[in-house]
């Protein structure tokens, strides 16, 4: 039976203006978020990215006070990931102002100066960084969290303009090498989340909620009865999480990468992708599965 | 998993190792608490020498009962060149009091307060006559400096950060944030 074709929602209509959204109210010059707890940027009280790395001859205590000392930070990504369990991954697609910013760039960079990184594998790579962000710190050979860090860099880029002390941080090589990977994977990638797809330790964290909660929230999912295989999704999708299956031709969506931007749904001409609940993605998944052993 | 996927997952790990094994050594981080007794700095800051610029960000917490004005100065020997600044909304909400940097005192500092701080040094060493107004560029500075904290009102010292300028061979067998 083929389902109804639904007008996209209201986050999926909107999404650009709810990034900007996003933007506005943590980047500078407003930072309006980060104010009302006496910080200017993500570095703090409000940094999701380092509090539960492990460092080496760390005790417990300094551990944990890690924890209270960016208590926002904590709160941030417990909500983040507790969401993204049961919605999918709003955060990443719609409200992270850093990748927000990456991706409204992009779109004002020229086609032809895109460099389309799609050609890696996002999660085999994404994961890889991964493994080495936690185990650096764990063994004691180095830390990857301030010294190559998203949330750092892009506040203070905008806010360079307007503060000598956000200049300052690019006034040294690890501040020049950081802005180079915002420019090369953000701005100049096609999509503008290749910094995103590769390197982001929330956006992998949240990657792999995305992936336990599949089977009992909200996901993308593909009708294989309506998908014919034509692949328009595959292109326009900015996290690269879409695969046109060899064997049935069909569009299947990797939920390791799949963030709802529901770039897909638009250009479907089949309405085949929605954004439904995930059990019944979970079931087409299985079944394609044994198609694939049994043929 | 795919040949292409082992591939790229191990290019990660060796790009990720590359990374947090290499440190650019011109820029510091540094957590320090300001305290009445003297304040406490987590570790010291370890730059490598022969850099025309420095770039060092000290995060601070205000410890109680301190509160009040202080100064930053850079300590070590040769002086050394160096601006701070403060990291402040360019747009202040006024949700929350936050403290000011004049020249290089930071005044109204009141407990529980917590601050970011960029200093930018650079290694100049006076003339053969001493005179501080034609200073020339030294990129071989050496040893140890601190960027230390004093009350304005008491004269003593509520927290002093050591920095360290050195080898990039010696740096290598440290452990440094």
């Amino acid at each position: 039976m083929k389902e109804q074709i639904t007008n996209p929602s209201f986050i999926a209509r909107n999404r650009y203006w709810i990034m900007a959204a996003a933007f506005v109210l943590f980047m500078p010059p407003l930072s309006l978020l980060f104010q009302f707890t006496g910080d200017t940027n993500f570095c703090g009280t409000w940094c999701p990215r380092m509090f539960f790395v492990w460092r080496k001859g760390m005790s417990l205590d300094a551990y944990f006070s890690g924890f209270l000392r960016s208590y926002m930070g904590v709160l941030l990504l417990d909500t983040v990931l507790i969401f993204t369990l049961f919605f999918g991954r709003y955060w990443c697609s719609h409200l992270c102002p850093v990748g927000a910013g990456m991706e409204l760039g992009s779109k004002l960079i020229p086609k032809g100066f895109k460099i389309d990184f799609s050609i890696i594998p996002a999660a085999s790579f994404r994961y890889g960084y991964l493994t080495v962000y936690f185990l650096a710190s764990a063994i004691g050979i180095g830390s990857l969290c301030c010294s190559y860090c998203n949330f750092a860099t892009l506040p203070r880029l905008f806010g360079a303009a307007f503060s000598t002390a956000d200049l300052a941080y690019f006034l040294r090589t690890a501040g020049i090498v950081n802005l180079g990977m915002v420019v090369f994977l953000g701005f100049l990638s096609k999509g503008g989340k290749a910094y995103c797809n590769l390197l982001c330790p929330v956006g992998a964290i949240d990657a792999l909620v995305n992936r336990l909660g599949f089977g009992r929230g909200r996901r993308m999912a593909v009708s294989a009865n309506q998908c014919n295989g034509c692949g328009k999704c595959v292109g326009k999708c900015p996290a690269w999480a879409i695969e046109l299956n060899r064997v049935n031709n069909k569009a299947e969506i990797s939920q390791l990468s799949c963030m709802p931007c529901r770039l897909c749904e638009s250009v479907c001409p089949n309405g085949a992708i929605t954004y439904s609940k995930s059990m019944q993605a979970k079931k087409t998944e299985y079944l394609v599965g044994v198609y694939e052993t049994e043929n | 998993m795919k040949i292409k996927d082992m591939g790229f997952f191990i290019l990660a790990v060796l790009i990720g190792l590359l990374f947090a094994f290499h440190r650019w050594g011109d820029s510091g981080h540094a957590i320090g608490v300001i305290s009445a007794d003297g304040g406490k700095a987590r570790h010291p800051v370890i730059m490598t020498s022969g850099k025309n610029h420095y770039s060092q960000i000290t995060t601070l917490s205000v410890r109680p009962p301190f509160c009040g004005d202080v100064r930053i100065v850079m300590e070590g020997s040769p002086s050394l060149d160096y601006e701070i600044h403060l990291a402040r909304p360019f747009i202040d909400w006024g949700f929350t009091r936050l403290p000011e940097l004049k020249g290089k005192t930071l005044c109204s500092l009141k407990a529980g307060d917590r601050l970011a701080l960029w200093t930018l040094i650079k290694p100049m060493k006076k003339d053969s006559a001493g005179r501080t107004d034609n200073f020339k560029p030294d990129v071989s500075v050496q040893g140890r400096y601190s960027l230390s904290f004093y009350d304005t009102a008491t004269g003593y010292p509520v927290l002093k950060v050591p920095l360290i300028f050195e080898d990039r061979e010696k740096r290598y067998e440290r452990t440094n944030h």
